[in-house]
This record gives structure tokens, C-alpha cells and sequence, in this order.
């Protein structure tokens, strides 16, 4: 079977391509006749020799190239774009990796990395076609090291796979987004992801030390290791949230943390939002640090207990997720300053996680709004903004009253305590007149993120989304320098191209495909 | 500490008193290719190799102001030629700080600090220099001024100009302005010594601490007689210094809790709580730049390698003295004089070797009589690729006006 097991990282069976021997190494002609017969649609925007060559570095169960197939690898999270690659191929080596980086170099065509596709942001577009390299495929966990503390892991490996296995060890990996269960954390390392309990213990570049990767010339090199510093330029932390325009990272040394002793998980309830972001302002500003600190409003309030009730209070505005962990014995009295700061605030009450179980399930839910948000709406809209933490209050004001004057609902769940706020706006994407509604609204709301002194992306990266806003955030020597650094490695720009840099003057590359709008 | 005359070969040295003056200081320096040598409180000058380039010093300490403190946001924007004493003192009005121990703390800069990656023993417990900083600017060797990341914690637009920066040792850019990330202070904070008889002995307590739910903020790993200064037993071969820091609360369950695991670990002897005057901490935080080493070295081990490393260096020189950041693996070494075999077989040959054969990496830092230091024992061999290091600094710094010479590049 050509590629018959090829399974999209989001868990989507990618297809069959039709039947087909396995052939042996050399035998070209036999495999572009197999091609030929398969009904291979696109491969003449690629040079003749492309596809039979990535077929003998890969093998036949490694290459998908017929249109159903590809269509799965069309777009990531972020669908309003979308773009077919011309291959897809699926390397189980770095080796590999660089033989077929080689090729496309060689051949003159581009070339991205995709894990798991959960990229919020058209990390994963392959803009101008090209190759897709996805790394699915290379998912082992080859070192837990509990003495220095850090493991070395394949970017396939499933970010809660790495949790999972250190189970019994008293460690865990702590950057934990909220799609832990399907993206990759060589996917965390392109976009530097964080999750709700990166309040406390950083962002994944506080926690990669070192990456294997595959230069766009096809060379592997290691940068870092299992060590907190090398000699030279910190290029380990240039390459975290580098989008895949830098390198492909084939391996990964990460920071393992400790597990806390114990843990104080509190539900804060609260009549108005205004209430619920002073409350957050308060506890900051009192000196704790929570290990995470995270609010939904009632809108997403109302969906979760639709889906889960786990018995959240309908006609609350907001609640407040407040989480403290570290030594069992300072536990309580940081909790009893929390639910006394929450009450000054205004909150209503401040439930308190009995056990173990009853905290699993409200991080269940916090982690799972985003599945629950299908009972508001057919079609939704997750924007990723930040500001200081003291101006919450005025930007959740703001979104309502953008939301309120495109006629979109806006729900709201987000990592309060880091100031990253995820507006999610409500529509129906078979009304055009909404979709352009829900872009209007988005703007304006990552706008007023930036005259706030914030940011238009705290974890979910620029992609192919963001871009316009670069030249709102950066100076046009900024973005000049940046494409100098991209230049250092990917002196082409066939890595990738298209990604983060607002590049349209420079690397005259153009959307091809069906370019369908769809949710976004 | 070196003064600046002596060290580097400069006709004059410019103090600019804003970033956008620094920026055409430098794109000037840029037109005439003229060497510049950045200069933050001068605490690090003899970081290196002698230059021999004629240039300028260009001083950041001009730039000294306080941008923005909203302290509740827990962030400060600062520009880069403020002291670290003075931040402080600054972040200590609204109780909290930046947890960087460095030595010479009311001369070294927060962009020296930056530049040269330097931050103490808390970086165990509260992260690295990368971990605090959120955001900067800076001036290119063209003379370009740049930003990077922003002045909120979370950000992901663009490449993280803050982490290539730090460590940069200003071959890249001059740090004008960053955006930091503060703490607040702990209420309580404690130290417990312990003399371990054996470097095994040292590895299963190092080991077993990093088995327990105990977290310290500091472990260090001292050898020798100029890192067991007074009050520590200077007749013991090595000891182990544990720094607590939390709610009153926390720091007494630690110290019991650590008397417990020495108590396992067979060792005899435990000061805990440990008095530690100020100055004791401060002399600790000077060890690296206190005069009269011969050479000072710097390296980086996975921890557990520590044991196995350090007897090559007390093979090279019995009298060396040694302070590691043992939880990170992280190590000062000062070496009592220049190895009677010259530093190429001794330090190169040898001790980087044994360093890349534990998987870490071993540098010399200063070196104050500047004898025999190439760019191999300044920055190492095969830790990197060096192609790709070439690389990035051509695109920041396209005619090597910056700090020439003195490290990486020639």
C-alpha cells in the first residue's frame, strides 16, 4: 500500500492512495509508471525526478501525493487559508529529514515541516506548495534522564506522551497547552507554546535546552544539549517560536520540573467581569505567584456545564480558575490569601477542589472549552492577544463593545494571570457577511492589544494570520533585521516561505490551490 | 578588575546619553569601520581575549534611566547602562527584584549582565538571565537600532532577539533599553551548609535533593580554599550550600526536611540554618571576579557529571578552587596559576576535552595576564557550529566592528 497508513498528527486518517508494490531502490521508471497510473494529479509543477527521489529516501509507505490525500494537509487550526502542498512526505530519521531537504533544494521547490496540525495560526500552510515534511512518524522518547532531570524526544512524540511516560518519576514536561492531547512538541518548539500553568513555570523555550535540526542546506547540527548553557550564541532559544523558518527540529532535549508536593485548586465566582480582573490584579499584586490563573466568562461558563456538568454557577459573569502549588505546608495560608483577596474583589463564593479527582475535572473542562464552544456555534473564531496584566479589565470592556457593534458574541477563556487573552467569536461561516464581521472584530481587538503596550500573539504564533499586524508591532529595521537573522539559515527562503515575515515584497511567492474560505 | 586603559586598545572612549546617540556613534564607527568596544560598569573587561584592534569605547552608561515600572504588572523597562544595585533598590520599594547575584553589583550594568550571561546561584531556583527578559533594544553594528520581543510576559511575534542577545557578549548588538521580568521578594530566605567528606558523597546528597520535593532556590558545590571563605570550615575539602527562600513556613519544613536527606546521605556534619552575614554572601557572589586568580574558568556539565569532572581539574591544579551552581551544573573555577605545561595541553587538550566527553563544555573567562588565551580556550571547539554562529553575526554585524577579535571572532 502507497501510503495507506499515513495518519495526519490531528489524528485524521490521511487515506489511500490505491494499490501499489513496494518497489526496490533504482527502480525509478517502475515507480513514476505506478505514478502515473495512480492518477497523481499535481506532479507536474514539481521537476520530474522529485517525487521517485523522495520515494527512495522515504519508501513507498512514506509519500502521499493524490488529491484526497492532501486535502488533509490542506491547512492546520487556522483554516481561512488554505493551500495543498504537492507531496507530503512522512521521514522516520533526521537522516531522512536531510536527504529529503536536499532534494528540494536541489529540485528549486519549497519545503515545511508540519506536526500535528493544531496550529492555530497557519503555522502549517504550505504556502507555494512544495513539500510537506511531517514528522509524525519520528515519535520516539529516547532518554528520561531523572538525575538531570531532562529528556531527549523525536518532535512527533505527543506533548502528553512525555507527561505519561515520566508517570512514577516525580517529574512531568510543564508546558501544557491546551491541545496537549494531539500537538507535538516539536509543534510546541515552532510556535514556543505555552498553556494555562506557564503563569508559574514558563513558556517551552524556558524549557528546551538543546535541538537537533536539519538546516535548509540539508546539514544536521545540534544546538544546546543536555546542558543549561553552551559556548556561542543562544541559537537553542532563537529557534523556539521560530515558526519552522529557521530549521527543521529533528530531536529535542527538554527540562523536566518537579512535580509539586501538592496542589490548591480554587473556583472563584464572580457577579461581574470587572470584579473577576481586579481579583486577578490583586492576587499578582500581593506577591503570589499561582501556578496558573485562568478565566472563562458566562458564555463559555454556560457551554462547559452543557457539556461536562461539573455544576458552574449559569448566572455567574465570570469565575476565576486559581491554582497554587509547591510545598503542602505553605499550601493553606496562600490559599486563605487568595480566597480573602478573591472576597475583597467581590467574589460571590470561592470553591475549593476537594481531591485529586475534582481538580482533574475542572482542568477537564478548562482544556476541553474549546470542544464544548460547538454547542454555541457552528463555526468560531479563537483570537490570541496579550496585554499587561493590569489592563484586563479595559480590554475585556473593549471586546464586548467591538463584539457588540459587529453584531458577532464573543466568549472569552483565557490565561488571565499571563495577561494572554483568547476572545472567541461566534458565527456562522455560510453567512459571508459574518466571516468578514468576525475579521473586522478580530482586528480591532488585537488593535486595541497593541495600544495597550501588548502583543497580537502570546502562544499561538504569526503564522500566516498575523502577518499584517508585524509591521504594526515592529519597525521596518526590526523586520529587515529579522529577515537578515532568518537569512543566517535560510539564506532561500524555501523553508517555510511565507511564514511570520511580511515577505510579499520579497519572496514573490503566491497562493495557489483552492483557497476556499472556511471556518475560521 | 581591570581598568579599561590597560585592557583595551582605544583612543577614546564616547559616552552617549541616548540610544538614539549611541545609534549614530555606532553608524558612524560603521562608515570608518572603526572598532568599537561596548563598556557597560567595566566589571568584565578582562572577559576574553586581549583585543589588539584600535577603536572606540562606547559607554552605555550614560543611559541610566528608568523607563517604566508598573509593578503590579510585575515588569520593569530600564535602559541597559543602569546598575544592577541600583535596580534593586528600585524593585526592593515595591518588594520585589530580579534575582541576579552578580559580582560587582554597583558597578556591573544591566546590559553588561545581559551581554555576558551572568547571574549567580539563583538561577537554579528562579531561571536564567533568558528567563527575566521580555523584551530589547538594541543598536546593530551598522548602527541599526532594533527591538525584540515587548514589554508583556507572554509574546511570541518574531524572532526572540532577547535570548540571542544574552550571551552575545556584545559581538552582535549594544543593548540600549530591556524590558524585564521581576519577582516578588520572598518572605524569608536561609542557607544550610553542609561539609561533605567525598565528591561521591557530595553527588548521592546532590542527587537525593534532586529526588525530593524539596526546591531549593540555590545548590552550590564548593572546593577549595577561596570558595570555603569565612564563616564556612576552611579546612574542609568541599561543602555544599542549600539556599531556601519562601514563606516563613516553607523555609522551616526545608531545612528540616534537608536535615533528613543529609541524615541518609551518611553525612556528619550540617550547619542549618547556616548564619550568613551579608558579606559572607556578598564575597560568594564575588568569587569569579575577586583578583589574583590566575585564570578564571567557566563551564557547564549535565549535574550529575560534576563528580566525575572535577577530579581532572584538581589533576591540572591542586589548589584550584571551584564554586558550581551544582543543580545546573553551571561552574567557576579559579585556577591558582598558568599550568607548568602551558594552557594548550593542559586546558585545551586536556580539560576541554574531559568537559565535551561529560557532554558539557569548559571556557576560560579571564584571564588578567592574558597568556597564551586563543579562541579556542576563550570559546571552545565543537560545541557549536561555528559556521552558523559566522553566519548570524555577519547579518548583525557586517563589517566586525564589534568587539573584534576579542572572543568568537577574529
Amino acid at each position: 500500500m502507497l501510503a495507506s497508513e499515513a495518519r495526519g498528527a490531528d489524528g485524521v486518517a490521511a487515506g489511500r492512495l490505491g494499490p501499489c508494490r513496494r518497489l526496490a531502490n533504482g527502480m525509478t521508471f517502475l515507480i513514476i509508471e505506478q505514478i502515473r497510473n495512480l492518477g497523481i494529479f499535481m506532479l507536474q509543477s514539481l521537476p520530474s525526478t522529485l517525487v521517485p527521489e523522495l520515494l527512495r529516501i522515504v519508501g513507498v509507505d512514506g509519500v502521499l501525493a493524490a488529491r484526497a490525500d492532501l486535502m488533509v494537509y490542506e491547512c492546520d487550526g487556522f483554516v481561512i487559508e488554505k493551500n495543498s502542498p504537492d507531496v507530503v512526505v512522512f521521514p522516520t530519521s533526521a537522516e531522512q529529514v536531510a536527504q529529503v531537504v536536499r532534494c528540494c533544494r536541489a529540485a528549486g521547490v519549497p519545503f515545511v515541516p508540519r506536526g500535528a496540525g493544531t496550529s492555530l495560526a497557519g503555522g502549517c500552510l504550505p504556502v507555494g506548495g512544495g513539500v510537506m515534511i511531517v514528522l509524525t512518524r519520528m515519535k520516539q522518547i529516547l532518554e528520561i534522564n531523572t538525575r538531570d532531570r531532562y529528556a531527549v524526544v523525536q518532535p512527533g512524540v505527543v506533548n502528553i506522551w512525555l507527561t505519561q511516560a515520566l508517570r512514577g518519576t516525580g517529574l512531568h514536561y510543564a508546558p501544557d497547552p491546551s491541545s496537549q492531547g494531539a500537538c507535538t512538541i516539536g509543534g510546541n518548539v515552532a510556535t514556543n507554546s505555552g498553556g494555562p500553568h506557564t503563569l508559574k513555570y514558563g513558556v517551552t523555550v524556558n524549557h528546551v535546552l538543546g535541538v537537533e535540526c536539519v538546516l535548509p542546506d540539508g546539514e544536521i547540527v545540534c544546538l544546546g544539549g543536555p546542558v543549561d548553557e553552551s559556548p556561542g550564541f543562544d541559537l537553542v532559544g532563537a529557534m523556539v517560536g521560530s515558526e519552522g523558518t529557521l530549521a527543521i527540529v529533528t530531536k529535542i532535549w527538554v527540562r523536566l520540573t518537579k512535580n509539586p508536593q501538592g496542589y490548591r485548586t480554587m473556583l472563584g465566582v464572580f457577579d461581574s467581569v470587572d470584579d473577576a480582573t481586579n481579583a486577578i490584579s490583586a492576587i499578582i499584586g500581593h506577591g503570589i505567584v499561582p501556578a496558573a490563573l485562568e478565566m472563562m466568562d458566562q458564555g463559555i461558563i454556560v457551554a462547559l456545564e452543557a457539556a461536562f456538568q461539573f455544576g458552574f454557577p449559569l448566572d455567574a459573569s465570570a469565575v476565576l480558575l486559581i491554582e497554587v502549588d509547591g510545598l503542602e505546608v505553605g499550601l493553606d495560608a496562600q490559599q486563605q490569601d487568595i480566597v480573602q483577596l478573591c472576597q475583597q474583589q467581590g467574589a460571590r463564593e470561592v470553591r475549593l477542589a476537594r481531591d485529586a479527582a475534582e481538580r482533574a475535572k475542572l482542568w477537564k473542562c478548562r482544556k476541553q472549552a474549546f470542544g464544548a464552544i460547538g454547542r454555541l456555534s457552528p463555526s468560531y473564531c479563537t483570537q490570541d492577544g496579550v496585554v499587561p496584566r493590569t489592563r484586563l479589565p479595559h480590554i475585556l470592556r473593549r471586546i464586548t463593545e467591538i463584539g457588540n457593534r459587529h453584531g458577532i458574541r464573543i466568549v472569552n477563556v483565557f490565561h488571565a494571570g499571563d495577561g494572554n487573552i483568547h476572545p472567541i467569536l461566534l458565527f456562522d461561516e455560510r453567512d459571508p457577511a459574518q466571516v468578514q464581521r468576525v475579521l473586522q472584530a478580530s482586528n480591532e481587538i488585537l488593535e486595541e492589544c497593541l495600544a495597550c503596550g501588548g502583543s497580537v500573539t502570546g502562544e499561538h504564533g504569526i503564522g500566516v494570520e498575523k502577518i499584517g499586524f508585524m509591521r504594526r508591532m515592529f519597525t521596518a529595521d526590526d523586520l529587515d533585521l529579522m529577515a537578515r537573522f532568518r537569512s543566517a539559515f535560510n539564506p532561500d527562503n524555501r523553508l517555510s516561505p511565507g511564514k511570520m515575515l511580511p515577505t510579499a515584497a520579497g519572496c514573490g511567492l503566491e497562493m495557489k490551490g483552492s483557497h476556499r474560505k472556511a471556518a475560521v | 578588575m581591570a581598568s579599561t586603559s590597560g585592557r583595551l586598545p582605544i583612543s577614546a572612549t564616547l559616552r552617549p546619553s541616548d540610544a538614539r546617540e549611541l545609534a549614530g556613534t555606532l553608524a558612524d564607527a560603521y562608515g570608518n569601520a572603526t572598532a568599537v568596544y561596548p563598556l557597560g560598569g567595566e566589571s568584565s573587561i578582562d572577559f576574553g581575549i586581549p583585543a589588539t584592534r584600535p577603536g572606540v569605547g562606547v559607554a552605555t552608561t550614560g543611559l541610566d534611566q528608568l523607563i517604566d515600572y508598573p509593578a503590579r504588572d510585575m515588569t520593569i523597562t530600564v535602559e541597559s547602562g543602569i546598575r544592577i544595585a541600583h535596580l534593586n533598590e528600585v524593585l526592593r520599594a515595591e518588594r520585589q527584584e530580579i534575582p541576579w547575584d552578580v559580582p560587582a553589583a554597583g558597578e556591573a550594568t544591566v546590559g553588561g549582565v545581559i551581554a555576558t550571561n551572568f547571574n549567580g546561584a539563583r538561577r537554579y531556583g528562579c531561571g536564567a538571565i533568558r528567563d527575566h527578559l521580555i523584551g530589547i533594544t538594541a543598536v546593530d553594528g551598522r548602527g541599526v537600532m532594533f527591538h525584540g520581543g515587548g514589554r508583556v510576559v507572554k509574546n511570541v511575534a518574531g524572532y526572540d532577539f532577547c535570548k540571542l542577545l544574552c550571551g552575545s557578549l556584545g559581538t552582535l548588538a549594544v543593548i540600549t533599553q530591556v524590558t524585564l521580568k521581576v519577582r516578588p521578594l520572598p518572605e524569608r530566605r536561609a542557607w544550610a551548609a553542609v561539609y561533605p567528606d567525598s565528591l561521591q558523597q557530595a553527588e548521592e546528597l546532590l542527587a537525593a535533593l534532586e529526588h525530593d520535593p524539596i526546591s531549593p532556590t540555590a545548590i552550590e558545590l564548593l572546593g577549595g580554599r577561596e570558595a570555603l571563605i569565612a564563616p564556612l570550615d576552611p579546612d574542609r575539602k568541599l561543602a555544599i550550600l542549600v539556599m531556601f527562600e519562601g514563606l516563613d513556613c516553607e523555609v522551616n519544613w526545608s531545612l528540616g526536611r534537608l536535615r533528613e536527606i543529609v541524615g541518609h546521605a551518611g553525612i556528619g556534619r550540617l550547619d542549618a540554618p547556616f548564619q550568613t552575614p551579608d558579606d559572607f554572601y556578598q564575597q560568594f557572589i564575588e568569587f569569579p571576579a575577586r583578583g589574583g586568580a590566575a585564570i578564571v574558568a567557566r563551564g557547564c556539565l549535565p549535574p550529575g557529571q560534576l563528580g566525575g569532572f572535577l577530579p581532572k581539574v584538581w589533576q591540572v591544579d591542586p589548589d584550584c578552587s571551584l564554586q558550581a551552581h551544582a543543580g545546573n551544573g553551571l561552574f567557576m573555577l579559579r585556577m591558582s596559576r598558568i599550568p607548568g605545561e602551558g594552557l594548550s595541553r593542559s586546558f585545551v587538550a586536556f580539560l576541554q576535552a574531559e568537559a565535551r566527553a561529560h557532554q558539557g563544555s569548559l571556557v576560560i573567562l579571564s584571564n588578567p595576564a592574558g597568556v597564551e588565551v586563543t579562541r579556542q580556550s576563550t570559546l571552545g571547539g565543537g560545541y557549536a557550529p561555528y559556521r552558523l554562529m559566522e553566519s548570524v553575526k555577519r547579518q548583525f554585524d557586517p563589517a566586525n566592528i564589534l568587539n573584534p577579535g576579542r572572543f568568537m571572532f577574529p
